[in-house]
């Protein structure tokens, strides 16, 4: 087990905050639990674990690291990101082996995963990278597939997809890929789907929401968020350039929203 | 899988982990990294210098894989059987079984604050097998994943659960309560006249279907279901018989049950005591 040997002469930062102890321990529980959250909820559960552990209170990030170092050893990871979706930090327990489909296995049949990747490959290979499918067009899947799901067993496999933060359902009643998909099953998505699967030039993580080139051939793609960091405020209307080929940026060119 | 590709998955998960600190700075460093580590030749000269490392390198992986294993059959609440682990996990490494699994253990202990508890088996129904375990607790090789943190770190504002997950503990430990004051079994007929009466009716919006969700407690090992032979059960109809199975003696002590069942009933001091007496001697435990 890797304890970490400490140096004499620490006084400033005794060896209990760098070492893996029972808050890590505890807030491994809480995030096998979870799988995803929000940071600001898993920082509320960190402070809520030290009170009861009677433990100080470290940096997050530190924390987090200290965890991250001790699980690697199992091909675990947390993971920190924002989501795509509503531009907040979030945290999730992620496997970093390849196989990550694989995992699935766990809860779901050969059957239910068959369904999941053709509806992953529905998402993602949308028309104009809407990455997003009509729940109609979903349901219509279950019965095409050998062998077929009723429409019925399909409506409760999408349910439980959606309840396991495998897919999402927008407000508008499409299914989107859940951002515990985009970080899970990265590897898989960029893999299989090298032509639509674009990573954000900002951050380069993989970029389902947000903002492309109006250049066709161009791939610049920038997540909602990370465009607006980039772009400064458009107060005088001034033109704004893609960072690569330097054609004009619209930024009401987006890929993965709503669309009218 | 070749030992080659094994290292080479040791290999790309190190790079992977170190993805996890370093911030991607320029576009395309990713893609090529992945093509370099596909190259085998570049990893020619690593040979000779790895076989003296591989045997305690490919002893520490396995003890990961199992600890992964441990914890994907703990997800779907799925026995683990100690033949599985031999046979899906370490393969050729079946015989230092020992040696991994202490390891294991240590491990799921310090990261999850979990353990494995061998599960008891099954009482032997053959009269002549009962004799020969002698009244020794008779284990089976198979086991449970179980917390060891204390109980009162289980918070619900800490570990999440599921409305699915409270209702079907709920109903369970109701069902174990009833069997345990029951002398500990009960058949079929009265289990069901119980649930009839909670209004647990064979086919409910909360719970589905009855005859399923019990089917899951005995396959997940809470709960365990005995044929009756005609004789003893003295019908024609073939009578089963419910008890609590290994996964429920592992995980709920007997005190525990017996605190559970006296708080419904809100009394104290010798009242408390001697009612809790009288839960005892309707689990015919001597105490």
């Amino acid at each position: 087990m890797a304890t970490t040997e400490t140096m004499n002469g620490q006084e400033q930062h005794p060896h209990e905050m760098t070492e893996y102890n029972g808050t890590h321990r505890l807030f491994m529980q809480s995030m096998l639990s979870h799988r995803i959250l929000e940071e600001s909820q898993a920082e509320v559960i960190y402070e809520k674990i030290c009170d009861m552990l009677n433990a100080d209170k470290a940096d997050f990030g530190d924390f987090v690291a200290v965890i991250n170092k001790e699980i690697s050893d199992v091909d675990l990871a947390l993971r920190r990101t924002v989501d795509e979706y509503n531009s907040s930090a979030i945290i999730a327990l992620v496997n970093t082996r390849g196989d990550e489909v694989a995992q699935l296995a766990t809860t779901y049949t050969a059957n239910e995963i068959g369904f999941f990747k053709r509806v992953l490959e529905l998402i993602v290979t949308a028309d104009d990278e809407a990455f997003s499918l009509g729940s109609m067009a979903a349901i219509r899947e279950g019965p095409k597939l050998k062998p077929a799901f009723s429409q019925r067993e399909t409506e409760e496999l999408l349910n439980k997809l959606v309840a396991d933060k495998w897919l999402m359902r927008r407000r508008d009643g499409y299914y989107v890929l859940h951002m515990r998909s985009i970080i899970e099953l990265q590897n898989y998505l960029k893999e299989t789907f090298e032509n639509e699967i674009h990573e954000c030039l900002m951050c380069m993580e993989i970029v389902t929401v947000g903002e492309r080139c109006s250049q066709g051939r161009c791939e610049v793609r920038l997540h909602t968020h990370c465009a607006a960091g980039y772009f400064p405020e458009q107060d005088n209307g001034s033109e704004i350039k893609c960072p690569t080929c330097g054609t004009t940026w619209a930024r009401d060119n987006t890929i993965g929203t709503i669309r009218q | 899988m070749s030992s080659r590709a094994r290292r080479q998955r040791i290999l790309r998960d190190e790079d992977d982990e170190d993805d996890e600190y370093t911030q991607p700075s320029t576009s395309g460093t990713q893609r090529e990294s992945k093509r370099i580590r596909q190259e085998d030749s570049s990893y020619n000269e690593l040979d000779s210098q790895l076989t003296a490392e591989q045997t305690s390198q490919d002893l520490e992986r396995k003890v990961n894989d199992t600890v992964r294993y441990a914890l994907a059959c703990e997800h779907r609440k799925q026995v683990i059987r100690k033949d599985d682990i031999a046979r899906k996990v370490l393969t050729d490494r079946s015989r230092s079984f020992p040696a991994i699994f202490d390891k294991t253990q240590a491990k799921l202990r310090h990261l999850f604050g979990m353990e494995l508890t061998e599960l008891v088996s099954k009482e032997k129904s053959n009269p002549a097998k009962r004799a020969a375990a002698n009244g020794k607790v008779v284990l089976s090789k198979t086991y449970v994943l179980r917390n060891i943190l204390p109980e009162e770190q289980n918070d619900p504002q800490i570990i999440h659960h599921t409305d699915d997950e409270y209702q079907s503990t709920g109903l369970l430990y109701v069902i174990l309560s009833l069997i345990f004051v029951n002398e500990q079994s009960m058949n079929d007929e009265l289990l069901m006249s119980h649930l009839n009466r909670l209004r647990i009716p064979e086919e409910s919006e909360t719970f589905g279907d009855r005859a399923r969700m019990l089917d899951g407690f005995v396959k997940q090992g809470y709960l365990q279901r005995q044929k009756l032979n005609a004789e003893v059960a003295q019908s024609d109809q073939p009578v089963f018989q419910y008890s609590w199975g290994p996964r429920a003696k592992a995980e709920v002590p007997e005190q525990n049950m017996v605190g559970l069942i006296s708080s419904v009933y809100h009394v104290q001091g010798s009242e408390l005591d001697r009612l809790q007496d009288s839960i005892y001697k309707a689990a015919s435990i001597d105490t």
